[in-house]
């Protein structure tokens, strides 16, 4: 472990952690810990990437305030939208697995899955300014 | 953040989580691609039925449609070929 890196997501106050530091996450096999290299707004929510490239969604790490922060569906260009479509599409073909979790094709297919539907599934609910 | 735009979040997150769509489950994929594509397709619908609707929306969310898919296929083709001693892999 990196000995010059802070430990977070205990009980640590600022908010997202700095590169180079440790941060602890939530997996199927229990808490893990890795060096997060940086953080990527997704089409919903933020990725942490890992210093070995590992992606884990903010809402796993602990310590991540609630709610997270997260992009509405308005927020995504047409450009974003469409970058993301070719990657995934791209990723899909070259016989990436989306089943291994924590690696980017999995993340992104879980985003673009979120953001779809949301996008598409708007229900009545309204802004109260709206008018 | 003010009340509203937390209890949005909120919405969201509660909308996602009963759509299964937070942390998809390692085998979920093709159920989840479903569940997003028959969202789509009843937004394609209601965009052909009316007649204000523009082009390039009706457009975008054909393309929408078309990514799903081509993921959809994609994806089964390499379910099956990873198992072959599996039957439904052999129809």
């Amino acid at each position: 472990m990196n000995s010059t890196a802070k430990q977070v997501g205990t009980g640590a106050t600022i908010w997202p952690p700095e590169e180079g530091e440790t941060i602890t996450f939530k997996s199927d096999s229990g808490l893990k810990v890795g060096i997060l290299k940086e953080v990527k707004c997704g089409l919903v929510w933020r990725d942490f990437i890992l210093e070995d490239g590992r992606v884990i969604p903010e809402h796993r790490i602990l310590g991540c305030p609630e709610p997270p922060v997260w992009r509405t569906a308005d927020e995504i260009s047409q450009d974003e939208r469409e970058a993301a479509e070719g990657r995934l599409v791209m990723m899909a073909e070259a016989g990436l697995d989306p089943r291994d979790r924590e690696q980017s094709f999995w993340a992104e297919l879980n985003q673009y899955l979120a953001y779809t539907y949301l996008r598409f599934n708007r229900t009545e609910h309204k802004s109260p300014d709206a008018a | 953040m003010s009340p509203y735009e937390e209890s949005e979040k909120e919405r969201v997150w509660k909308m996602l989580s009963e759509a299964g769509l937070i942390d998809i489950t390692l085998d979920d994929f093709p159920e989840r691609i479903k569940a997003a594509k028959n969202v789509v397709i009843g937004r394609l619908r209601e965009l052909l039925e009316l007649t204000t609707t523009i082009q390039e929306e009706r457009q975008s969310v054909a393309y929408s449609l078309g990514t799903l898919k081509k993921l959809e296929t994609t994806l089964q083709v390499d379910s099956c070929q990873s198992n072959p001693g599996d039957p439904q892999s052999e129809k």
